[in-house]
């Protein structure tokens, strides 16, 4: 009986190995169907009528005019007279015609009356936070103040991150259409197994006369789980118009509601001993998801284990587009607070910072790994020749300098369940109902199911993305890859072992001697005994074989595992005349357990690594403080790193002996947590001075150095 | 960090958070989340009511609140 344990590595092929994206060429050759791709013959197109204020009360919508357009379908409220309006981009109406053009006239032509009122919008100030929502951990107060007050070393800093959008290339939105009762949704989601369910009601059909198929989506970073408004909006309109309706979001829209994630602030007091172990971590936080609920940092990150801690957190509600989650929520900002304020406790006990941090991984769940990681780190970016205690960087305008943060994740598997079918003729499928966000999970799938069945990739049909496929959980939190390597491994171990009961009797021997290899099924380890794959296949007869797999699987075998940590390490100059902040070096260290895909596990982490700078040096979603409208609500002044922009890239991958034999772990948000707080301290370790706020523009650069009297 | 209201049983049945599609056990168990709730009524995260989406807060005392 072939097992569900992952092969030993000298039995591994596939796995582990640098493999292309099975879908690469027709991404790269545009034949990828997209949901805005879908189109069909009197298809309506729907432009949704968006409030451009912050906090307002509707007067009046009036949609004649716009319904008098020769080619408008339709035009609906979606909100009425007396409504209040608590953040721009609401949606007010909605209107649908049989040409983007008409759609677009349409929606000019509807007129909305607004009382105007005075949005808040300032989250900067603490003052500015909702006492009733407080949560605070005080657990021996005056413990904690004496604990400072004793500190050898102490400081007294504050940090903070200026709210960011998901900006998604690919715009939130749906297809649908009504065929023979039922209606079929091409959407971009990160949730292809639940989706139908939030579209019930719109629809007015239950989820099992829903059907969704989303074979590819252009990133999500948290913020595709649900159907959302405009998804249930383009749903009720094609079931009301029997028409087919594409509904994409505007990329103002996009930028303004479709996801944020929540500002983060904090006051942090923390002392350590004046050789450098730290003895205490104050701290105050406050941040605003909009009108929701911003619950306060998890900080100290990673070194947990400080003695004294206290946290007091509070919630700022600013009118603006509600919060969602991005990509590790909660953790990039709890990193950049933390790894700042102990870069700063470095600097004032006049230690090197890879120092300061070695001494008190012990603060941490898992020393050893951040010991190894840290070495590796500073070797790939040369850190012993590199390396200055803060603002000890030379002569002249350009300083340059090095910085390190260090972070964690869970990344366990979610549930997943999985069919594998064998059939007679020797081809293989196998069909689950999860996305793939572009991280290569449709790869992953195709890998762990060839290696099971001892096959090239090539030979296995990967059927994934949509609802009618076994379900998978959503794609958030880093669970997917660990749910369904487990269910695919699972599925296609229990095809295999079905067909190996079929061939057993023909070599011989019982089942539990023979093993899938190099596309024979053999007699373990002896290749002379054996049959070809087709061969084996054909004594099914006529009937296919499906095994069915599932996370957790079927014999109880844990192929996942959680907690991962991460090194990063950053090489920036900064000139201090102009405030310009440039990437010179940017590293990467990252355990995953055992790594199914290489290739695409470290393009992961490149990615991370130009999002992660494009937050700490240019991303802001920056708000009018007057009509609470989003400014830069658009592609030029949403600044986005660019290749020119991040440097030289590095990343190691933690493998083998110690790693490998934990399961597979999800990889997709722990290495986007660092990257703000690595490039902080090496700003700080460059000019002299911490620059307290992300993204490190020129402006803040140029008051930090003022500030600090370090200007040149 | 504690969240003492995760183990509140009554919210109203359109409270969503991402970890609902893909958590065995549904209520939130990261203390560094950012606490990141919508209601599924009005795709918020703030209720019909105006009032703040969370676990601990979508209970049966609220006028949207729905079982």
């Amino acid at each position: 009986m072939a097992k569900n344990a992952w092969p030993a590595a000298d039995k591994r092929d596939l796995i582990g190995e640098r493999i292309s994206r099975l879908d690469g060429p027709v991404k790269a050759t545009g034949h990828a169907k997209y949901a805005y791709d879908m189109n069909r013959p009197g298809m309506l197109y729907v432009r949704l009528v968006w409030a451009p204020y912050g906090a307002a009360k509707i007067q009046s919508i009036d949609t004649s005019a716009a319904k008098a357009i020769k080619g408008v379908a339709g035009v609906w409220n979606e909100m009425n007279e007396g409504d209040e309006i608590v953040h721009a981009g609401q949606i007010v109406a909605t209107v649908a015609a049989t040409s983007e053009e008409i759609a677009q006239e349409a929606w000019r032509a509807v007129k909305v009356a607004y009382e105007v009122k005075q949005p808040q919008m300032n989250d900067t100030v603490l003052e500015n936070a909702d006492e009733k929502e407080q949560r605070d951990e005080i657990p021996d107060a005056a413990t904690v103040d004496k604990a400072y007050a004793d500190a050898e070393v102490k400081i007294d800093g504050h940090y903070g991150l200026a709210p960011i959008t998901h900006c998604c290339m690919e715009a939130h939105g749906q297809f649908a259409e009504m065929k023979d009762g039922d209606q079929y949704i091409w959407p971009s989601t990160q949730n292809v197994s639940a989706y139908a369910a939030g579209l019930t009601d719109a629809a007015g059909l239950p989820a099992s006369q829903i059907h969704v198929d989303c074979q590819y989506m252009g990133g999500g970073f948290g913020s595709k789980f649900s159907s959302d408004q405009w998804g249930a909006i383009c749903s009720r309109i094609s079931k009301e118009t029997g028409k087919p309706v594409k509904l994409m979001l505007e990329r103002d829209q996009e930028l303004m509601v479709a996801g944020a994630r929540p500002s983060a602030f904090a006051n942090v007091k923390a002392g350590a001993t004046k050789d450098g172990k730290i003895t205490v971590f104050d701290s105050t936080c406050w941040g605003s998801g909009g009108m929701g609920t911003s619950r306060g940092l998890g900080v100290p990150y990673v070194f947990g284990n400080v003695p004294n801690i206290r946290r007091v957190a509070r919630n700022v509600r600013t009118n603006r587009g509600s919060q969602r989650a991005w990509r590790a929520p909660g953790h990039p900002q709890a990193c950049l607070v933390t790894m700042a304020a102990l870069d700063d406790l470095a600097a004032a006990a006049n230690m090197d910072a890879l120092e300061f941090f070695l001494k008190n991984l012990d603060l941490t769940e898992r020393p050893d790994v951040y010991r190894e990681e840290l070495q590796i780190a500073a070797d790939m970016i040369g850190y012993k020749e590199k390396a200055h205690l803060r603002g000890d960087s030379g002569d002249g305008p350009v300083k340059r300098g090095l910085g390190i943060s260090i972070h964690m994740w869970g990344g366990g598997g979610h549930k997943s369940e999985c069919n594998c079918t064998i059939n007679p003729d020797g081809s293989v499928s196998v069909a689950l109902g999860t996305q793939d966000l572009g991280t290569g999970t449709r790869t992953v799938v195709g890998i762990v199911t060839a290696e099971t069945l001892g096959l090239p990739l090539k030979r296995v049909q990967v059927n994934i993305g949509k609802d009618q496929y076994p379900p998978s959980g959503a794609s958030g939190g880093s669970t997917t890859v660990g749910g369904v390597s487990s269910s695919s491994r699972d599925a296609a171990t229990n095809a295999l072992n079905m067909l190996l009961e079929k061939v057993a009797p023909s070599l011989g021997v019982p089942v539990d001697q023979l093993e899938a290899w190099d596309g024979k099924i053999q007699v373990i380890g002896d290749p002379s005994k054996s049959v070809t794959w087709e061969k084996a296949c054909s004594m099914l007869g006529q009937i296919p074989i499906t095994g069915k797999g599932s996370k957790p699987t079927s014999d109880g075998t844990e192929l996942d595992n959680s907690g991962v940590g991460g090194v990063q390490m950053a090489d920036v100059s900064v000139d201090t005349e102009t405030g310009r902040v440039t990437i010179n070096e940017f590293v990467a260290v990252q355990d995953c357990g055992l790594i199914i895909d290489l290739k695409t596990a470290e393009s992961q982490v490149y990615g991370a690594m130009i999002m992660g700078v494009t937050y700490a040096l240019y991303e802001e979603a920056i708000y009018d403080p007057i009509t609470g409208r989003m400014l830069n609500a658009d592609m030029e002044f949403y600044r986005l790193a660019g290749l020119a922009d991040v440097g030289t890239l590095k990343v190691h991958m933690m493998t083998g002996p110690g790693y490998d034999e934990r399961g597979v772990i999800g990889l997709g948000e722990p290495p986007v947590i660092s990257p703000g707080a690595a490039i902080s301290n090496a700003v700080a370790n460059a000019c002299g001075v911490r620059v307290p706020t992300l993204p490190l523009t020129p402006d803040r650069v140029i008051a930090a150095l003022e500030q600090g009297g370090k200007l040149a | 960090m504690a969240n003492p209201a995760s183990d509140n049983l009554f919210t109203c049945k359109h409270l969503r958070s991402k970890e609902m599609y893909y958590q065995a056990d549904q209520r939130d168990g990261d203390q560094y989340s950012g606490g990141a709730y919508w209601c599924a009524k009005n795709h918020e995260s703030f209720g019909p009511d105006g009032g703040v989406v969370e676990r601990s807060e979508c209970t049966p005392d609220r006028t949207c609140f729905q079982e």
